[in-house]
């Protein structure tokens, strides 16, 4: 890919590449924030209440791994339609299927199903490991549960968040039905631009996306190896 | 009147559905008493602490510190709102605190308490010098429950609670930390609750000691009077330190037994003269003398380090335990006879 992609310069574009870079690392970012901040959240939550309820609804919701990027995308319209014709015969309104089809708002969406169980289990893992009478110490000397979530919760699981939202950003990059059906009009991403030059046999064309995706995700994984994962 | 320190009415503590403490009653009157719960391991000791701290709801009953009342069955104040320090018998330190920042991790709580202590002080006091800059996962069980009991106190709590504080510590060192501790719990005036199993900690610790046994409290005295005058034929099993043998009450102040003849001293409660009982004898009720009449033969001999413990057994199978300073030059096998001095003389005749 690196000799194609020396031996047809035309298909570099510096403009084109700085905005799928963009493109990309905005997707990655708002969905990692989202996810992470959720996950943590409703982890948080089935730790102090003992809620059946809650428990169920987590491990229901974790089931989004399971499906295919296709189907979940072509479900995610058809709800979004249904909804939005639902909506609209309630209140005179314009149609919303606008605001999550065809939007980076109905991408993130899709994206935070698909990979919310990657996100939940992550910190999930990490979590359980602290003790429950660590929560109770904390509380015994006047920590309230959310300052509990921030002294003792939040230090402790610092690495596993950053592992995850790694996993995630990876998983982002190189996630190519969900996008190429949700996303925007003129929108895309190096998966999409890479599919998009390879489906019309334009590999030479292809090769540099492809090359920005294997880039980041070795930065990631190299990032992860030197800083997280070699910690004592 | 004035109002009592803790007072716990009628509670029941519930650890599971099966594993209860029914109608627990306890008064702490004065500030700065130290109590002990001592009783069998899974008699719901734990639970008792846990629910007082606020960890637990407890379902019937009510407890009270101070006058304001922290749990019944309708009302729960939540455990940071307490006031309330519980060192946990297992280790629950913050795994990514340093020592010194576990110990101070409570510290800033009650900036108005009565009392304040020097972090070096309870360093030192506990024997804590070059821990301070360690992980939890690096020290020894034995150190973190230490660690654990300095972070309770720095926290400056109304009402302390220790699990099992010394259970994990050697030995010779939790002679000399039971005594450092009860000086500062003393000096500071801290009212604390301690459970323990182990007698001797509680006899050594406590102002008061309650005896758990079989869902409830069976006795809550001073430790002396539960040692000398248990209240019930459990306590003694539990405490198992006497045995109970068959005798018959001849007047106000003697009991004749079958085999040790007539045993003189003073009745707890008053019985009708013949009447059958059940008399408690303790180790160290019988004297050791080899010129007596009344030789008994030796079953079984346990050094104890200052003593032995000789089991000697009567004609009619009681097993009868008699303490012997262990620099008495003339020891006795097993099978051997063994002299008891008569006429025997027990100051408070325990009867049942």
């Amino acid at each position: 890919m690196i000799f194609w992609t020396i031996k047809f310069p035309k298909y570099f574009d510096l403009t084109n590449i700085l905005l799928l870079n963009l493109n990309t690392l905005t997707l990655v970012i708002f969905t990692s924030i989202v996810l992470i901040s959720f996950s943590f959240l409703i982890n948080f939550g089935n730790r102090i209440s003992k809620s059946k309820i809650l428990n169920y609804l987590s491990f229901f919701s974790i089931s989004g791994y399971a499906i295919p990027g296709v189907i979940l995308a072509v479900a995610f319209i058809t709800f979004f339609s249904w909804f939005s014709d639902f909506f609209s015969s309630f209140f005179s309104t314009t149609s919303i299927k606008k605001i999550f089809i065809g939007s980076i708002l109905g991408l993130i969406m899709a994206y935070f199903i698909r990979f919310y169980s990657l996100a939940f289990n992550g910190i999930r893992s990490s979590y359980i490991k602290i003790n429950q009478s660590i929560d109770e110490s904390s509380y015994l000397l006047g920590y309230t549960k959310f300052r509990t979530l921030r002294k003792i919760h939040y230090p402790y699981l610092k690495n596993s968040i950053y592992l995850v939202s790694i996993l995630i950003a990876i998983e982002i990059i190189k996630e190519l039905p969900i996008t190429l059906i949700l996303r925007p009009f003129n929108f895309e991403t190096f998966a999409t631009k890479a599919y998009a030059n390879a489906s019309q046999d334009l590999l030479e064309a292809a090769a540099l996306p492809s090359l920005f995706i294997i880039f980041w995700s070795a930065l990631l994984i190299f990032y992860t190896s030197k800083h997280i994962l070699s910690e004592k | 009147m004035s109002i009592n320190f803790l007072e716990i009415n009628n509670a029941t503590f519930a650890a599971s559905k099966k594993n209860k403490v029914l109608d627990f009653n306890l008064t702490i009157k004065n500030e700065g008493d130290i109590i002990c719960l001592l009783g069998p391991s899974g008699i719901g000791k734990t639970t008792i602490l846990r629910s007082i701290a606020g960890l637990q709801n407890i379902p019937k009953g009510e407890i009270h510190l101070k006058g304001r009342l922290l749990s019944s069955e309708n009302d729960h104040i939540e455990p940071e709102k307490r006031n309330i320090a519980l060192s946990f018998q297992d280790n629950s330190l913050f795994p990514h605190y340093t020592i010194l920042e576990n110990i101070n991790f409570g510290a800033k709580r009650n900036r108005n308490s009565k009392y304040s202590f020097e972090i070096n002080e309870l360093i030192k006091l506990l024997h804590l010098e070059g821990l301070t800059e360690k992980y939890p996962h690096q020290i020894s069980a034995g150190e973190a429950q230490r660690v654990s009991l300095a972070r309770s106190l720095m926290s400056k709590p109304e009402l302390l609670l220790l699990d099992e504080p010394f259970s994990n510590i050697d030995q010779s060192l939790k002679v000399e930390l039971q005594q450092n501790i009860k000086k500062i719990l003393k000096e500071k005036k801290i009212t604390t609750i301690i459970v323990t199993h182990d007698s001797y900690e509680a006899f050594y610790m406590a102002d008061y000691c309650g005896i758990l046994l079989s869902q409830t409290m069976k006795q809550f005295d001073t430790p002396y009077n539960i040692h000398h005058y248990p209240n019930s034929i459990e306590v003694v099993n539990f405490l198992n330190r006497g045995i109970l043998v068959d005798a018959k009450v001849l007047n106000d102040n003697s009991v004749e037994h079958d085999c040790l003849g007539i045993i003189k001293g003073n009745f707890v409660k008053k019985y009708k003269k013949g009447t059958s009982v059940k008399l408690l004898v303790q180790p160290e009720d019988l004297e050791h003398d080899d010129k007596s009449n009344l030789k008994l033969e030796v079953v079984d001999k346990k050094f104890r380090g200052t003593n032995f413990i000789y089991i000697l057994k009567t004609q009619n199978n009681d097993l009868i335990p008699v303490f012997v300073h262990s620099h008495h030059i003339h020891q006795h096998e097993v099978e051997e006879k063994f002299g008891v001095k008569t006429p025997i003389y027990i100051d408070h005749l325990v009867c049942f």
